[in-house]
Formats: structure tokens, C-alpha cells, sequence
């Protein structure tokens, strides 16, 4: 069993206090240490709230400075920010290691029977990541390869990523994918090329904030049944 | 940039797959050859067909293949990218010659991402199949269980198996049942047509699923990003590239109601989920609105549309969206489906094309515009075809089926409790659109002899000829153009003799938009005279609407232009509906577009340094090896196999267009009529400008020469289908590169 390296982030964040006062930064510190800095008025609420992470330790993760927001109903499916994404951050086209998701739920929605998609009710959700304040994703990864950048951003360390996909396990989301061709993971990092892009201003970078993502409807109320359930439909019409 | 050594060579994937239905077997091929002569996908697709497929085979034969290509800016980050080419022989017109399918949706890029820039398709299987593409992984899969199911029911369980994210592209019941006019739907309404459904049936392969999850490598990144964001920032219009908004706007110089830029205060996606969004007035340089310019669904279907509008949607890679999303609680009911919505033709077969001949009656207000009735007619008939993956010829079947039962020929042919089934007059005085399911369904069922109507199916050269018919070629109200069977596609409407002579040249409806596009952009006759005079020669390039003049060499630079532009996109594969670049919406440019994008976009992608001459020079290789190609297929008077008198046997336009508007004279304000004469001459002339010779219209042993084809040459010289002559190609080319620099100081690439 390989050492959980994660661990080795963990020390006393005397050393990172001042990317820590700026919501920058990312240190793991002590619960007492923690509460007394709360008390004292030097750190914000959330950062009691954190849970304790594998080893037992309190982990605190600065918040991020932004996220995506996202608006489905204008989403109109191109998919450009699946390939900006990738063009500005890897080099190449490749929606399917994109950071921000369309393609998969474009004909469907999540899942067949979520009334969503082309084929269903014209809407399908933008999936982005969510910047969680307690992200399981650095928290799971057996590598320590998750690390947190000076926006208090969760990104890949590609040199110590070994795509196992503990992090897409992990997150609640499903956000982060492994690249097939690298064999690397992959996840949102807040440039906001995607969203700068994005032709019908279904995606915007805001400063972080702790609600919903979204600034529309994320799910189909009343999905209709599917096509294939209907076995009276018959080359496109109700004829038997 | 990212290393080659991990995500493959730049642009291209470098392979195609092929697949032989007949054997089982199947293989990958380097393309790398093909690469710099034919660009990609319908050069690869017609140097495949020219290669392998040999003169005269039978479109159902196993012989015959069909060919699925992609080229090196698919889904590459390029806008408008989305696109995929198929060619194959012709179901439908004269010959069986070969026919270039396009389409959008999905499966361009997909297949991409698998790590293909082609597929073919060749053999046939004696039991129903399909391709499984996912990556590298390829194979033949029992297509038993959906077999007889429409092109949704199919797409939904292939996906239920495969993944959600796969693209299905996929036959119904017309292409199992070997209608001619059959074509191969992907993402519920993207449509491969020109009879490609009924050669997949042929073969009984019932679909191709792709999956992919690699990449496009492109050699520079930051500089297809770049050039992206300045051509959607200042260049690029909306729908057909049309540049200025359809009503006065305090920020647009020029407004124009025809136009596709239709968003406007007040218009809105009224059923969008959690309550309407304004299309509002996007402008350039606002990146982010650019999506909401093309409002299509009230365009096509007329203002009652908009409380069913969704939204827009699209190809691939595309930031235009001009797909409408509909939902019509009536055609749930009637059909099933509860989304539907496209483009062009099948967003308004029944509004354009049946209404002018059969006069419902509660379709149109007394102003002439499109009711509530009238969207509910449309999209019925749109998701009916859509599901039985039955191709119209572009509406050809349309105006077929309402000029036969208007004329009585319907029911002379079908019987009496047919014709009670099909129940026209419901549809034509009750408002009642129902009866075109059993309409549309029996034609794709494909059983003439017990039911005729499937005839109007096999296209115009075949149920004219049986039901004594042929009359219908020479009324102007057909709008066919071309008597081996095919419609107009932006014809003599469109600039005269240039859409005139762009019809005549492939084996089927051009799909040629590079003209149309700058006729409809909406700038003044004053301003695209001074643009045509840059890009084409002379202002004498283009005439106002219905006030033509003779014929002249810029009229040909124009048409050659428009030919070349056009096979050149589907080479690359952009979308030609859009591109290429002639204008702008940007005043600040003085609304010139950018001819050189697609040459600065492919060395950006490739990493090859590339002009726009070269890439024209290519396209007009394709063009003129599918010309070589026509001509070894083609059979004479005396129906003998091969034969090069391509103006008196393949580009013969139809009667109507000389004999329409009788009491007017060609050349003279309001009639768009063509004259014997000046059209000899513009054959004359377009024939030259490809180096074809200048009588016959096929290509020469010099033209071959100049565009590399001594192969092709030797062929053609063994049939005896090879003249000598021509102009040289230097002699008879005209330089495009940096025509519009001078209006392109904000070009990232002339930095």
C-alpha cells in the first residue's frame, strides 16, 4: 500500500499564513488550531467546518476566489467550451477531457429516463466544477497530487498524478475525468476561457460564492416517458 | 502546443478505418498520403470512391462503398467544424453516379475524437448490422434487435448500450427498405441524405456508433483560439453569414428583412425552461451573444413559433446555432416526439413547399404570414421524415407530392381506400396535418406495387418516366433544375447564370451557399459591387435581384469561386452554409470578410504553411476528379458507359428557365429568366475557368496534368474520354490570397 503523501502537506501552516489570510493558499493545520484562529476573529466561520481528514487531522482549504455559473437553459449545446477548455489548457481539442462537461448529456440529460437532452426537452446541464469548500477530490487522492494554487484552486499536479481516479470517485459531482491519452486526471481550474467564449452566455466566472452553481433549473420536473418504452410508435407516428 | 509523440500528428488523426460487411474483416490505413492533395473528407471520400469503386457499378452492389470522411479542422476548436462528408453512388439520378453526402451533428467530430478521419464501408452483410467505433476498438454488431425501429428508437437504445455520449447515425425504415431517397439521420435531426440511408441498407448495416475520447492535436493552440475569437468577434454573421440584423437597430448601419440575423428586443425563446430568455439585439464584437442572432424557428415557421421555442441548437463546434428546438404539445401528441425542430428544408416542408401548390385553407393570415396551424403542419411532417429516415431530395418530394394529388395523378395510381387513408382533404381543408404519418410511412415503406405513392420516393427521373409524367421537369413550379433528376439549390435566382452553372456540376443539389450567402447578407447592391470587384474582378461579377445582364468572365470567377469554396469546406470540413468569410458584420472593417481564414486556420492546425490559392487549387482537384469520375460512369445517347459530352448529356438545365415569364426578355428588371445563348456562352466560360474543355466540359489531359492527376489522365485517355487543350492553370487563376488584408489589420495571424 503506497503512503497516503497527502499527509505530507499537513504541518503547522505557520509557513503558508500569509497566502492563508488572503483566502489563498492552502494549509492543513490542527482543529484547535483552527478554532482559536476563528475565535480570535482571524479566519472566517467556514473554516471550523471543514471535516477531519483521513488522518485524523483538521484539513482547512482557503476558498476559492471563483467558480463557474452556469444557466442550462441557454446552453445551445455547441460544446466550444469543451474544446476552448482543452485548446487553452492542454494544447489540444478534446471534449472528452475537457473540465467542463456538455457532450455527455446533450442527447439524453444525465441519465435516459431524466427527460432531458435533444431528443427529450431541449435542455441538458453544464457541468461544471462546483469549487467546493471541502474538496474530496485533493482530500481523496493517494498521491497528494491535488494541490491548491494561489486562487485557492484545487488543480492537478501531472508529475505526481498516476490516474488512478480516486478524485473522480470522490467527487460528488463527477467532475473530474481521466484523460484517456495522457492517463491523467483532469478538473476545472477557473480560468474562465470557456466561459469568455461561450456564444450564448450560458457560463460566466464569478467571484466564489457559497449557493447553487446554477442561476436556472438543473433537472426536468415532469420527464416525458421515453421513445422506446412507447411500443405503439412506429416510423415516427402514432400508427400501429 | 502539445507533443506528438503523445497526442498523434497534428489535424489529422491519420488514419481511416474500413470495414468490409461481406468478410467481416477490418483494418485502419494511414491517410497520409491523400493528406496534402485532398485535404480531408470529400477529397478523401471521392479519391476512395475513384480508387476503388469501378464505373458502372449498381448503387446496391456490394461493389458500391460508402465513405465517411472528415478532414483536419473537424473538431478541431475551428468554428464551424462540425461537419462530416460521405460519398457514394447515387440512389436517385441519372447513372448512379457519385454523390456527396454532408451533414452536421455529431458525428464529424466524433468520429475525430475516436481517432479516425474516415470510415468505409464496403461489402454487405446477409443479416442486419452495425459499426461500433469507440476509440480504437472496432467491430460488427448484431443490429437484429433494432432492425424495423425508427431512427429515435434506434438512437435511444444503441445509446442505452453504448453510452449516452455516443453518436448514433443511423437508417430507419426508408433506408432497410432500400428507398432511393433514404438518408442516414444523426442526433435526431442531422441528416446524411442523397439516397445514402437506402446504400446502408443495401448493406444491411443499420448504423454506425462512434465513441471518442482522444484528441485533436493542433500545432498551435493559442493561435486557433486567437483567430477563433476575432473572426466570431468582427467576421462572422449569423445563418448564411448574413451580416446585418432583419430590422433597424440603433447600432446596424443597414437592416434587411430577409435576413437570418433576426433576433430582436421583444423576440423571444418563450418556452425556454424557467421562463423566456430575450434574443435582444446582439451586436459584434459581443462574443458572448452570438448565439442568440439567429432566431430560426420564427423565421422558418412564422411568429406562432415562438411560444413553442426552446431554443436554438446546432452542429458541433458551431457558434452560429441555427437549429430551432420546438416543442408543439400537437406533434407529441400526434408523433410521440416531444422535441423537434432543424434548418432549412425540413423545418418547413409543408409551409414552402406543399402550401404554394396545395392551398390549405387556415394556414396563412390574409398578410401572407404562417399560422399557429401552419407550425403544427411543419413540424409533424419534419419529425415524421426524421424518424423513417426519409430524404426529400431538397423538398423535391414535397412539391412532388403536392403537384400529383393537386393534379389528380395520386389517384389515379393509388386506390380509392388509399387515397381515403391518406385523406388530403383533411389535411388541405380541416387543418389536420395527421394523415401525412400514413403518408410519409407508406412512402418509405417502399412497396410500390401495393403502395404506388412509394414512387414519389425513387425521385423524379424514375415516377415522372413510369406515370407518364416528364412535363413536370419543364414547369417552373417543379424547381427542377437538371434533367438527371435534381431541384434547384440557390439557382438562377441567385446571381443568374452563376447559380445557374453551380447546379449543373455535381450529380445531385449543390448545396453550394458561398453565393447564395453573399446575395442574402443584406448589405446594398452598391456596397457588394465594390466587395465583388475586389474578390472576383469586377463589379460586374453580380447583378441587383431580377435585373440580369449577359454573362462574363467575373460571372464565371464568381461561380468557380462559389464551386471551389464550397467543395474546398467540405474537404476541411467547415460548414459552407456560413463560410467562407466575404463579409462582415463589423463596420469598422467596412463589412469586408476574410478570405484567408481557412488557410490561417489550417496552419494553425496543421503546422503547415498554406496560402488560400493552394487550398482553392485542391478543391478544384476534387472537384475535377469527381468530374473524371462522372464522366467514366456516365453512359452516352446510345446508353454506352462512358461518356465525356458533359454539356449536352449532364449539365443540361431545364426547360423552364428559358420559357419562364414569357412576356418579359431575358436581361430586362423583374424576371430572372435565362437566355439559349448567354448560357451556351456561361457554360463556355465556367468550362474554361477549370481548364475543362471548353466544348464538352470534362477535364483535359492539360488540366489533369496541372492538378497532378496524371493518373486520372491515363484512365480517362484508355476510355477514350480525353481531349487535349483547356487553359493552363496559370493562365486561367486569378490570386486570392490577401485580397482583404487591407481590411484585416485586427488579423491575429498578421501580427
Amino acid at each position: 500500500m503506497k503512503e497516503n503523501t497527502t499527509t505530507e502537506l499537513v504541518g503547522s501552516g505557520a509557513d503558508r499564513l500569509e497566502s492563508f489570510f488572503t483566502r489563498r493558499g492552502f494549509v492543513k493545520v490542527s482543529g484547535a488550531f483552527v478554532a482559536s484562529m476563528v475565535a480570535l476573529g482571524l479566519l472566517p466561520e467556514e473554516a471550523a467546518a471543514a471535516p477531519t481528514s483521513s488522518m485524523g487531522d483538521l484539513d482547512y482549504y482557503a476558498t476559492p476566489s471563483h467558480v463557474l455559473k452556469v444557466n442550462r437553459a441557454r446552453c445551445t449545446g455547441c460544446q466550444r467550451c469543451e474544446m476552448a477548455c482543452t485548446l487553452a489548457l492542454d494544447g489540444v481539442s478534446q471534449p472528452a477531457a475537457a473540465r467542463i462537461h456538455v457532450h455527455d448529456g446533450y442527447q439524453y440529460g444525465k441519465e435516459l429516463g431524466s427527460g432531458d437532452g435533444i431528443f427529450y426537452s431541449m435542455e441538458w446541464t453544464i457541468r461544471a466544477c462546483y469549487m467546493c469548500k471541502t474538496a474530496l477530490c485533493q482530500t481523496a487522492c493517494p498521491h497528494g497530487a491535488i494541490t491548491t494554487n494561489d486562487n485557492g484552486v484545487r488543480v492537478v499536479d501531472e508529475d505526481k498524478c498516476v490516474g488512478c481516479g480516486a478524485c473522480v470517485t470522490a467527487c460528488p459531482y463527477d467532475m473530474p475525468v481521466i484523460n484517456t491519452v495522457t492517463g491523467k486526471s483532469r478538473k476545472c481550474v477557473a480560468c474562465g476561457r470557456c466561459a469568455a467564449q461561450c456564444p450564448n452566455g450560458a457560463i460566466e466566472l464569478i467571484e466564489w460564492e457559497d449557493v447553487s452553481h446554477s442561476s436556472g433549473p438543473t433537472r426536468q420536473e415532469n420527464p416525458y416517458p421515453l421513445v422506446g418504452e412507447q411500443q405503439d410508435f412506429v416510423g415516427g407516428g402514432k400508427v400501429a | 502546443m502539445a507533443d506528438t509523440a503523445t497526442y498523434g500528428s497534428y489535424g489529422w488523426a491519420g488514419q481511416i478505418a474500413r470495414v468490409n460487411l461481406t468478410t467481416g474483416d477490418i483494418s485502419v490505413e494511414s491517410d497520409e498520403a491523400m493528406q496534402q492533395d485532398y485535404i480531408g473528407g470529400m477529397g478523401f471520400a471521392n479519391k476512395i470512391m475513384y480508387d476503388e469503386v469501378p464505373a458502372g457499378t449498381a448503387w446496391d452492389a456490394p461493389e458500391n462503398k460508402a465513405v465517411l470522411a472528415v478532414g483536419p479542422l473537424t473538431g478541431s476548436g475551428v468554428p464551424l467544424g462540425g461537419r462530416s462528408t460521405w460519398a457514394t453512388l447515387s440512389t436517385f439520378t441519372t447513372d448512379y453516379l457519385v454523390v456527396d453526402a454532408h451533414c452536421g451533428g455529431q458525428l464529424g467530430a466524433t468520429l475525430k475524437y475516436s481517432g479516425h478521419d474516415g470510415l468505409i464501408i464496403e461489402g454487405a452483410s446477409d443479416k442486419p448490422v452495425y459499426i461500433l467505433i469507440d476509440d480504437d476498438k472496432i467491430s460488427i454488431e448484431d443490429a437484429s434487435a433494432v432492425w424495423g425501429k425508427g431512427t429515435r428508437e434506434t438512437t435511444e437504445a444503441l445509446c442505452k448500450k453504448h453510452g449516452l455520449e455516443a453518436c448514433v447515425a443511423t437508417i430507419g425504415p426508408a433506408g432497410e427498405n432500400l428507398l432511393p431517397y433514404a438518408c442516414v439521420m444523426n442526433t435526431r435531426s442531422h441528416s446524411a441524405g442523397a439516397g445514402l440511408g437506402a446504400v446502408l441498407g443495401s448493406k444491411k448495416c443499420k448504423a454506425v456508433v462512434v465513441k471518442g475520447t482522444k484528441a485533436v492535436n493542433v500545432a498551435d493552440p493559442q493561435m486557433v483560439a486567437d483567430l477563433s475569437d476575432y473572426m466570431i468577434a468582427q467576421v462572422l454573421g449569423s445563418n448564411n453569414n448574413h451580416v446585418v440584423p432583419s430590422t433597424q437597430q440603433s447600432w446596424a448601419e443597414y437592416y434587411d428583412s430577409g435576413s437570418r440575423w433576426t433576433a430582436r428586443k421583444g423576440l423571444y425563446w418563450a418556452a425556454a425552461e424557467g421562463g423566456p430568455i430575450e434574443t435582444g439585439e446582439p451586436k459584434p464584437f459581443e462574443p458572448n451573444t452570438m448565439g442568440y442572432r439567429c432566431m430560426k424557428s420564427t423565421k422558418d415557421l412564422g411568429p406562432e413559433a415562438e411560444k413553442y421555442t426552446v431554443k436554438m441548437a446546432g452542429c458541433h463546434g458551431c457558434p452560429v446555432r441555427c437549429y430551432s428546438q420546438i416543442q408543439d404539445p400537437r406533434v407529441y401528441e400526434a408523433t410521440g416526439y416531444q422535441s423537434s425542430g432543424n434548418t432549412c428544408v425540413p423545418n418547413f416542408p409543408f409551409s414552402s413547399y406543399m402550401q404554394p401548390i396545395m392551398k390549405a385553407t387556415g394556414l396563412k393570415t390574409e398578410e401572407g404570414t404562417n399560422t399557429d396551424t401552419s407550425v403544427f403542419y411543419d413540424q409533424l411532417i419534419s419529425n415524421t421524415v426524421d424518424d423513417l429516415g426519409l430524404w426529400c431530395n431538397y423538398a423535391q418530394l414535397y412539391r412532388d407530392i403536392a403537384w400529383t394529388y393537386t393534379k389528380g395523378i395520386l389517384a389515379e395510381h393509388c386506390t380509392p381506400e388509399q387515397m381515403a387513408e391518406y385523406n388530403f382533404d383533411a389535411i388541405v381543408n380541416n387543418g389536420d396535418p395527421t394523415s401525412f404519418i400514413k403518408i410519409l410511412c407508406d412512402i418509405a415503406e417502399n412497396d410500390v406495387e401495393k403502395k404506388p405513392i412509394a414512387l414519389l420516393g425513387y425521385g423524379p427521373m424514375v415516377w415522372c418516366r413510369e406515370w407518364d409524367h416528364m412535363e413536370w421537369f419543364d414547369n417552373a413550379t417543379s424547381c427542377l433544375i437538371n434533367y438527371r433528376g435534381w431541384p434547384v439549390h440557390h439557382a438562377i435566382e441567385c446571381f443568374g447564370q452563376t447559380g445557374g452553372l453551380y447546379n449543373m456540376v455535381f450529380n445531385r443539389d449543390d448545396m453550394i451557399h458561398s453565393a447564395v450567402n453573399f446575395q442574402g447578407c443584406g448589405l446594398p447592391i452598391d456596397l457588394k459591387k465594390e466587395m465583388a470587384a475586389e474578390m472576383w474582378g469586377s463589379e460586374d461579377a453580380i447583378d441587383p435581384n431580377n435585373d440580369y445582364t449577359p454573362m462574363n468572365e467575373y460571372k464565371a470567377e464568381f461561380a468557380w469561386w462559389s464551386i471551389v469554396t464550397d467543395v474546398l469546406h467540405d474537404c476541411l470540413t467547415l460548414c459552407n452554409w456560413v463560410w467562407p468569410m466575404a463579409m462582415a458584420p463589423a463596420k469598422e472593417r467596412s463589412y469586408r470578410g476574410d478570405l484567408d481564414l481557412e488557410a490561417q486556420f489550417y496552419t494553425a492546425v496543421t503546422g503547415q504553411e498554406i496560402t488560400i490559392d493552394d487550398l482553392y487549387k485542391a478543391a478544384e482537384r476534387v472537384m475535377t476528379l469527381q468530374r473524371a469520375n462522372t464522366a467514366r460512369g456516365m453512359k452516352d445517347a446510345d446508353g454506352n458507359l462512358g461518356c465525356n459530352d458533359f454539356r449536352n448529356v449532364h449539365d443540361v438545365i431545364t426547360e423552364w428557365v428559358f420559357t419562364k415569364d414569357p412576356d418579359i426578355e431575358p436581361f430586362t428588371k423583374g424576371t430572372n429568366k435565362m437566355e439559349r445563348e448567354d448560357w451556351k456562352t456561361a457554360l463556355t466560360m465556367m468550362y474554361e475557368r477549370f481548364g475543362w474543355d471548353a466544348e464538352l466540359g470534362c477535364p483535359t489531359k492539360e488540366c489533369l496534368t496541372d492538378l497532378g492527376l496524371d493518373d486520372v489522365a491515363s484512365d480517362l485517355e484508355e476510355l477514350g474520354l480525353l481531349t487535349e487543350g483547356g487553359k493552363s492553370y496559370d493562365e486561367r487563376t486569378r490570386k486570392y490570397a490577401g485580397v482583404l488584408a487591407d481590411y484585416c489589420g485586427d488579423n491575429p495571424a498578421l501580427a
